[in-house]
């Protein structure tokens, strides 16, 4: 058994229209990766960086326009059964009671369904099961999306911006009852988001994306530890560091970078919080 | 920790009901219920006034046709009863007949908007692939229920159709003489034979692919009737062409006549002149104009051919479909139908295999 939950090669993922266009539109490109299991990865990036398109050939909702990606050690397509993926927009039918669509991810995944995970994850939604789906609010019909996923008792879970629609309360509430069960089973969570502060504390992995690239990835700890942030006077070299993004205030700077070595002595250095991380990278100017 | 994670768990977990809630069919039937029941009531409620229609051939109705007493030949006196009866009879038979040639383009603009397109343009074809189900699986149970109901649905009205259409042919014959309906007008065509059913078959299958093509409700719906009429007039204009016809001469014939229209129960379609080379030519009509008289009724059939023979012509043609093309006509046509079908679905199965891994 492999203990890589996602591995990326040169991935690409080209959007055909049935009228060609003029442009060409890249989704993704030559992304190699590799996610690995039993942790909660966060894939970060602007709108329209490829996180979804990521995420769907990831479940084996489309095909790579180029390269391969394997994920738990097949192909997206002969892992069906052990994966979980909760898109971005929640579809669930409308016409369909709770109970139903619960209902309907027991006769849809017959060997694996959970029912009473799928009915906890409902029940501590204060909803009733008997509502069609489409008169629940948006934070209900997320935590149904949710519990179709988690009574499937995936071994990989694919989150397309799980939390986007819901009240702070609703998300903090709901993000703890995921990561608990993720915990207790030791399911990957791969969740795409750009809101970084619900990442923040749950997710160990990071993988961040800006136009259709990897932009960087590892171990969040790693990934924090690697990079300072500094601030000290703007006629001070930076030179031999990499620097991700600066900021010139007066005559401070402020700057994130990837020190190649000791600091200059004039630079008051900290650690980024993941905020920070993210926000230089995703400012930082194209290249 | 991730060791652990990624061995197979076992199937079945103990918290799971015993009893597994169906599989996909079920979750078919399930997801398209309110179609379904529509169908049904549809199917019921037609099939229902075809036998209220049947009722109205009873004993009753035989008593009233047997009182007929002779009147201005060919006409019968008949009570007034039988021809209200008829009017009854004849409006309920109409409405059974205006169903069935109604009921493809219902499925057709069902599956067209509904059964991929809606589902892809929400999303929740994709809840589907993600699911333990092949979307190979999904689709031909998405294709197989409908399939199966609309078919049956159809047939059975067919198969009432007819003999409820039989059973009033001999009241037909004496309340409105001669206004039989000819074998190959479209709506008759349509509901006495069986080209109903791979017709709706058809607009199943390519509603399927529209909604994998087009990936909206509203696009492919318009689509798909608009496809659906297309080809219901294409048959209903080029349907003749569909098998050999046959062409009668009119002097070489046992029974020679300058005729051009058909015998009863033939299907007329084109008519001309021979020429002296035998060459079947069309044909203005312009001796039957000399031999008309002024009560409008034709004149001496030798007058007739004289006068072509002056015109240089030997004979006159005409072509049409005896009573016995109806079937190949209808096989024909609903094979045509069928391989139209085929064919949509293999696309709607490579457009899904290169869609998704």
């Amino acid at each position: 058994m492999t203990d890589i939950a996602i591995e990326a090669e040169t991935l690409g993922r080209r959007y055909s229209r049935l009228l060609p266009r003029r442009r060409v539109n890249w989704a993704l490109r030559d992304c190699s990766f590799s996610l690995p299991a039993g942790r909660v990865c966060a894939v970060v990036g602007p709108n329209g960086a490829g996180k979804s398109t990521l995420l769907s050939l990831a479940a084996g909702l489309a095909r790579p326009t180029e390269g391969t990606i394997r994920v738990l050690g097949q192909g997206p397509g002969d892992v069906r059964e052990r994966l979980a993926h909760v898109a971005q927009n929640k579809p669930l039918h409308g016409q369909l009671t709770v109970i139903d669509t619960l209902r309907l991810g027991h006769a849809l995944n017959p060997a694996r369904w959970d029912q009473a995970t799928a009915e906890r994850i409902v029940a501590q939604g204060d909803l009733d099961p008997t509502a069609t789906v489409r008169s629940l609010s948006g934070g209900q019909r997320t935590r149904v999306a949710l519990a179709l996923a988690l009574g499937k008792r995936p071994e990989l879970l694919l989150l397309d911006e799980p939390m986007a629609d819901l009240d702070p309360l609703a998300r903090h509430q709901l993000m703890g009852e995921l990561m608990a069960e993720a915990a207790e089973h030791g399911t990957t969570v791969v969740m795409s988001s750009h809101v970084i502060a619900e990442l923040e504390g749950s997710c160990d992995h990071l993988l961040l994306i800006r136009r259709g690239r990897v932009r960087l990835q590892g171990e969040l700890e790693d990934v924090l530890a690697s990079h300072t942030l500094v601030t000290g006077p703007a006629d001070a070299s930076l030179d031999g560091h990499t620097v991700i993004e600066s900021r010139t205030t007066g005559r401070q700077i402020t700057a994130l970078v990837r020190p190649a070595g000791p600091l200059p002595e004039a630079h008051e250095a900290s650690t980024p919080t993941l905020e920070e991380l993210v926000l230089s990278y995703l400012r930082e100017p194209a290249a | 920790m991730t060791a652990a994670t990624l061995t197979p768990r076992t199937p079945a977990p103990a918290s799971a009901p015993a009893k597994a809630p169906g599989g996909l069919i079920r979750t078919m039937l399930r997801l398209h219920r309110w179609a379904l029941w529509l169908w049904v009531a549809y199917v019921a409620l037609f099939t229902g006034l075809l036998l209220w229609a049947w009722t109205t051939m009873g004993d009753d109705t035989q008593a009233l046709l047997a009182s007929c007493e002779p009147g201005n030949a060919p006409y019968l006196r008949c009570p007034k009863e039988l021809e209200d009866v008829w009017s009854v009879y004849d409006t309920l038979l109409r409405l059974g007949l205006y169903a069935i040639v109604a009921a493809p383009f219902l499925a057709g603009a069902w599956a067209s908007a509904s059964l991929t397109a809606r589902e892809l343009e929400t999303g929740t074809a994709e809840l589907a692939w993600t699911q333990s189900v092949s979307p190979a699986r999904w689709l031909t149970a998405k294709l197989a229920v409908p399939a199966v109901a609309v078919g049956a649905g159809i047939a059975l009205l067919l198969a009432v159709y007819r003999p409820v259409a039989a059973a009033g042919v001999d009241v037909r014959d004496v309340v409105w003489y001669g206004g039989a309906p000819q074998w190959w007008s479209e709506d008759f065509f349509t509901a006495m034979g069986v080209v109903a059913v791979p017709r709706a078959l058809c607009a199943v299958a390519v509603g399927a692919l529209l909604g994998f093509l087009l990936r909206r409700s509203l696009a492919s719906l318009g689509t798909g009737l608009l496809l659906m009429t297309a080809g219901t007039v294409t048959f209903a204009l080029g349907r003749h062409r569909l098998w050999p016809s046959e062409t009668r001469l009119g002097y070489a014939a046992d029974e020679p006549s300058p005729r051009w229209d058909a015998f009863a129960g033939e299907w007329p379609l084109d008519s001309g002149a021979v020429t002296g080379s035998g060459e079947h030519v069309a044909y203005d009509y312009d001796c039957l104009d000399a031999v008309l008289g002024d009560d409008g009724r034709a004149g001496d059939a030798g007058d007739f051919y004289a006068c072509l023979k002056a015109d240089g012509y030997s004979d006159v043609w005409a072509s049409y479909h005896p009573k016995s093309h109806y079937w190949p006509l209808q096989l024909v046509e609903s094979g045509i139908w069928l391989a139209v079908a085929a064919l949509a679905v293999f696309l709607s199965y490579r457009v899904l295999r290169r869609r998704t891994a």
